[in-house]
């Protein structure tokens, strides 16, 4: 197991994310734009201080240098300093953002996850009828709707209209610092983040649990004369769930990508927002440190996915 | 013979799935509005009318007007050309790539197999979102820059699809008959494996198309998809925005946001029929 | 200016006199919000930040010598005086004694030598010395050739002179950076400043104490109790960060209690009864610039029938809701030196505009599109995307010089990318907006040798104009100077202007002590008020 882990990450983990930040980096450097663009306007300036600055930052260089020293950096586990006016520690700029953004995508797994599997297990197990119909139904509208739309919708039911939520934020300054006040503000992002994965989860769920149902041995477990329930939630379950946990990989992508919309609407102080001014400022260390944070993560999602498979499933062995 | 049985077979099993009836005439409708838009309205839909501002529905503008006084109806029928061309030619684009790279992998294996993989995991384990957004705003916000990178972001899951499918049908007995009667490689991929891995293929195309037109939505809403002034559904809705609007002058989201809802919704309903049209098992149960 | 703005102006002039007449005393304690769009950096160091909301911290945290009021005029703060010589090549600041940093430890003249020393110093890597380099010595001191700066003179702890090498009179005004803690900060190094940790936990001796900075979320202070000009009615003050769409969400929840807002979200906002708004004129202007390099642009009549033919009145009326100013140089209403003499308003006239274009020699081609030489009348319009009230600007620019028979096609550009283009000189109009300085020299952007020319603008008379004007020291010769070189503007046209800015503040009523008439700062005067207001209730 530790060996198939290892050679994972050796193998295909470390070439991957090679490739990828190689090709990132250079798609930054040759697009249009200048990290030094916010000097725009300044009184009195002269060329030189632009020169010097983008001496300073290492911009002036050409990009496989430019790449070769950042590089350099992760190696000693170092994203560099952001190149904005404040100069903080790109590490610093992150990790002050990652707990939201941690925080929302997990919940919306939660929510998603929790809700998801009883239902499409209901849906399965009575397969035409007028619960799986409906839910079938929701389902569909759940994966069709455009999430910022849905969050649009939310928040002007629920804090403008009605106003019994916050309209947004992490949390007030000044307030008391309670669990039912901070689930107050998560309430509407995790429902518009969630929104989809529960559809999902129930679909992927339902057609799991059926294609289970319909194999020989739990034809002959029927035939035997077990009762249904029995069936399925006692020999069929298991099964069924073992697809479920590599969607779980899969699906990690799909979270982090929705949660950069969703914090854009509720002001959720995540990457999401970060990830968006760093664009527009050209900031390459932030824009290099967010992406390939994002990789790994998703990277090793894929790996505990793979391996949770492993161990939900006694006939699969990594070697 | 067997050929065109079997598709008639699969177009009955489709048919009995009423949903998925639904979802096909919708979408075709859809289509055909798209298509036929300039004879359905006389409006320009980027002529703006700043006298005609924020106009609700009425006989001279049936949807109303938006904030630069255009008319909305024409907007969302012009919208729905732009809206569903991203998503078929992002499509496109994605196929492409998937099915050479995946059949090249699933056939020849070995070498080209690990490489072709190992990029497409490069692509696969990057959050979507993210990368659109960095591409997007480098490359500047345009019609063709969006196909290309909802496009290039998502061919690798019909790659993956398509090499499973030639894994499993190079060993099968007409397969090997054909290579051992000397048909050369390409020709027994093309030509004899392809059309049995189209099932599968459509499905996840069918279901592709749907999620470009919400990608389109979701790039649009961060400014970074389809560009004013040339009307998308997600660039519609992206306008509607400002809480005023939402609250008082529904006419201007309404259009669109059902548009996509709708569209999207039976896209899913047809991709769901394919695939239990598809999915022997269900014959099974027959 | 539009009738509606007036009515709002004139409702608030009176509602001003009810307020004084009723004046309360004021209340101590209470938290204030005050609403930010975009959230700071962490560079809360006067002398090196550039983004705007750093500047916000920076505003509370720290005080400088001087500070600018409503009027735009200096007003004492730290120093308690100044002098200037006769000459204007001096001016001499009196420091008050016993102001304390929030260390308690006292500032005076080696704090404000520091502060401007630091700027001049061969490895700062802020962007400021353009802004003091005719101090004497300050060019000598930056090569590295010279060890001090004699234009800097401490004479004693509360007493310092800066002197220049000729007269400068936009200097005064930029005295108003915060006072950095010398005893805090000598001991780095400059290059090193911009990484000190300082830049994150700031000490001044401004109104408030700086507590706590949460990226994205909101940054808190609370109130100076030494502070040398009296205690802060409020206790706490927190910018507490917003996303643009759920303002009115924010307001209605009283979760801020002040904000800027924009044209289109006025009416929703105005609506809540709880919450006053304030308009005012802002120093800033937006434009098109004509890129004169090009022949067809280094013809001013062209440039002139462009604008006779775009309905400038129609954008600010119907686009910007009537909040705007149509401008017609770039010296906005707001500043002192602003004038409508002699200044031609370019009615929006399109037969005018078809028939100068004719006279220059352009004749409509078989597509209807002018020509002259083999030459079509088209160009591109480079926009940055972002605001809905740029792009509906940009589709009304596109038809109405379609009327004219002149094409035009719309570039939508992310900001950055945008920016490029015209760095590069690669556009043939392109539309943004300038936010101004509190003195009105126009040096950096208009002077043919600087570096915001984009335009690629010169022209002898306005040349000369923007330099005396440096040199002239007595404002009413000034206001002359900068009136004459509105006109050449105004004739030249270099850049279509389009408005002057407007602004809207929305404030909740419980705030007390507010500026009801408001300058171009808008009601709080910047930031200057917080220490001031209270909070009813």
């Amino acid at each position: 197991m530790w060996r198939y882990i290892i050679r994972r990450i050796f193998l295909q983990g470390i070439p991957v994310l090679l490739g990828f930040t190689f090709l990132l980096y250079l798609i930054i450097t040759v697009a249009p734009g200048s990290p030094v663009t916010h000097l725009r306007g300044v009184p009195d300036l002269d060329t030189a201080v632009i020169a010097q600055r983008e001496a300073q930052l290492g911009i002036d260089q050409p990009f496989l240098i430019q790449y070769g020293r950042w590089l350099g950096q992760i190696l000693r586990l170092d994203l560099g300093l952001s190149f904005d006016s404040a100069r903080r520690p790109v590490i610093d700029l992150i990790g002050e953002r990652m707990p939201a953004t941690i925080i929302l995508s997990l919940s919306s797994i939660i929510l998603g996850w929790g809700i998801g599997i009883p239902v499409g297990i209901l849906s399965a197990r009575y397969q035409y009828s007028v619960f799986d119909y409906i839910i079938t139904f929701f389902a569909f509208v759940g994966i069709s709707i455009p999430s910022f739309f849905f969050g649009l919708v939310l928040l002007y039911m629920f804090a403008l209209t009605w106003n019994v939520l916050p309209a947004g934020g992490f949390f007030m300054a000044g307030e008391p610092h309670t669990f039912v006040g901070y689930i107050r503000y998560l309430l509407l992002p995790v429902l518009t983040l969630g929104l989809g994965s529960i559809a999902s989860v129930a679909r992927y769920m339902r057609s799991s649990l059926l294609e289970v149902l319909n194999e020989d041995y739990l034809r002959t477990a029927r035939a035997k004369g077990l009762r249904e329930n029995i069936v399925v939630y006692k020999h069929a379950l298991r099964n069924a769930l073992l697809p479920i946990l590599t969607l779980m990989g899969f699906m990690l992508p799909t979270i982090f990508s929705g949660a950069v919309i969703v914090e854009n609407i509720f002001t959720w102080p995540g990457l999401g927002s970060l990830a968006i001014q760093a664009l527009n400022e050209r900031n390459y260390p932030v824009i290099m440190g967010i992406n390939l944070m994002f990789a790994v993560l998703i990277f090793l999602g894929s790996i505990i996915a793979d391996v949770s498979y492993a161990f939900a499933d006694p006939r699969i062995r990594y070697e | 013979m067997k050929q065109i049985s079997q598709s008639k077979k699969i177009w009955r099993r489709f048919c009995r799935n009423k949903l998925a009836i639904l979802g096909l005439v919708i979408l075709i409708f859809f289509v055909l509005v798209s298509v036929f838009a300039p004879f359905l309205t006389n409006y320009d839909p980027n002529r703006s009318n700043l006298r005609n501002r924020n106009l609700p529905p009425s006989g001279d503008h049936l949807f109303g007007t938006d904030d630069m006084g255009r008319d909305i109806f024409a907007r969302t029928l012009y919208g729905g050309r732009i809206s569903l061309s991203v998503g078929l030619v992002s499509v496109g684009i994605s196929l492409s790539i998937g099915v050479v790279l995946g059949a090249v992998a699933g056939f020849f294996g070995g070498m080209f197999d690990t490489v072709i993989m190992r990029i497409a995991d490069v692509f696969y384990s990057f959050p979507f979102m993210i990368l659109a957004i960095t591409i997007s705003s480098i490359f500047g916000p345009s019609i063709y820059n969006t196909m290309i990178i909802l496009g290039i972001l998502s061919w690798p899951s019909s790659a993956r699809l398509l090499r499973a499918e030639f894994l499993k049908l190079k060993n099968t007995d007409f397969a090997l008959a054909a290579t051992t009667i000397g048909a050369n490689p390409s020709r027994v991929m093309f030509r004899h494996i392809l059309p049995n891995a189209i099932s599968p293929l459509l499905v996840s195309a069918t279901l592709g198309v749907a999620s470009a037109i919400l990608s389109e939505a979701g790039l649009s809403f961060l400014g970074l998809g389809v560009p004013p002034p040339a009307p998308s559904w997600g660039n519609m809705l992206n306008r509607a925005r400002p809480l005023h609007i939402l609250a008082s002058m529904p006419w201007m989201w309404l259009p669109p946001g059902i548009a996509i809802f709708v569209i999207v919704l039976s896209i899913n309903f047809v991709g769901d029929g394919l695939r239990d049209a598809f999915d022997p098992r269900q014959v099974m149960n027959e | 200016m539009k009738k509606q703005l007036v009515i709002v102006l004139l409702l608030f002039v009176l509602s001003l006199s009810v307020v004084v007449s009723a004046q309360e005393v004021p209340v101590l304690g209470g938290t204030f919000r005050y609403g930010t769009t975009v959230n700071p950096r962490g560079m809360f160091n006067p002398i090196l930040y550039t983004e705007t909301y750093d500047g916000y911290v920076i505003d509370v945290v720290y005080d400088g010598l001087i500070e600018i009021d409503a009027n735009l005029q200096p007003q004492p703060k730290v120093a308690k005086a100044w002098e200037v010589s006769e000459d204007g090549l001096e001016i001499t600041f009196y420091l008050h004694e016993g102001i304390r940093f929030h260390d308690g430890v006292e500032l005076t003249a080696e704090d404000v030598a520091y502060t401007y020393m630091t700027i001049l110093h061969p490895d700062y890597t802020g962007v400021r010395f353009g802004t003091f380099n005719m101090l004497v010595g300050a060019q000598e001191y930056k090569d590295g050739t010279q060890a001090t700066v004699p234009g800097i003179e401490i004479i004693d702890d509360y007493t310092i002179k800066f002197s220049t090498n000729r007269p400068h009179a936009p200097l005064l005004s930029s005295f108003g950076y915060g006072i950095l803690p010398a005893h805090l900060l000598a001991h780095i190094p400059v290059g090193e400043l911009e990484t000190a940790e300082f830049n994150l936990h700031p000490i001044g001796s401004g109104p408030f104490k700086f507590v706590e900075f949460l990226t994205d979320q909101h940054v808190t202070f609370e109130a100076n109790e030494e502070y040398f000009f009296g205690r802060p009615n409020i206790d706490t003050l927190v910018y507490q960060k917003v996303s643009q769409d759920t303002i009115p969400i924010f307001l209605q929840q009283n979760r801020i209690d002040f904000i800027e807002i924009s044209p289109d979200q006025f009416l929703q906002v105005s609506d809540l009864g709880h919450i006053d708004t304030y308009i005012y004129e802002a120093l800033s202007y937006s434009y098109i610039a004509f890129n004169l390099r090009q022949e067809r642009f280094d013809d001013v009549a062209v440039r002139q029938a462009i604008t006779y033919g775009f309905d400038r009145q129609l954008y600010v009326d119907l686009i910007r809701e009537g909040f705007g100013i149509v401008a017609n140089a770039p010296m906005p209403t707001a500043s002192w030196a602003y004038t409508s003499e002699g200044i031609d308003p370019y009615h929006y006239d399109p037969k005018k505009a078809a028939e100068m274009l004719s006279e220059a020699g352009w004749t409509p081609g078989s597509d209807g599109i002018l020509q002259k030489d083999g030459e079509r009348l088209e160009f591109e319009f480079l926009v940055p995307d972002g605001s809905r009230l740029t792009e509906q600007m940009a589709l009304l620019f596109q038809q109405n010089m379609e009327d004219i028979g002149i094409k035009v096609n719309l570039m939508f550009m992310e900001f950055s990318a945008a920016v490029d283009r015209v760095d590069a000189r690669e556009f043939d109009t392109f539309t943004m907006s300038w936010s101004l300085a509190v003195d009105p020299d126009p040096y950096s952007i208009w002077h043919s040798t600087s570096l915001w020319n984009d335009p690629g603008f010169y022209n002898e008379a306005s040349d000369r104009l923007i330099e005396q004007g440096r040199l002239e020291t007595d404002l009413e010769k000034r206001k002359e100077i900068y009136a004459d070189w509105q006109r050449v503007i105004n004739y030249e046209l270099p850049s279509m202007f389009l408005n002057y800015g407007v602004a809207i503040g929305a404030i909740n009523e419980r705030v007390k002590g507010i500026d009801a008439d408001p300058g171009p700062y808008g009601p709080l005067v910047g930031r200057q008020l917080l220490w001031k207001i209270w909070l009813a209730d």
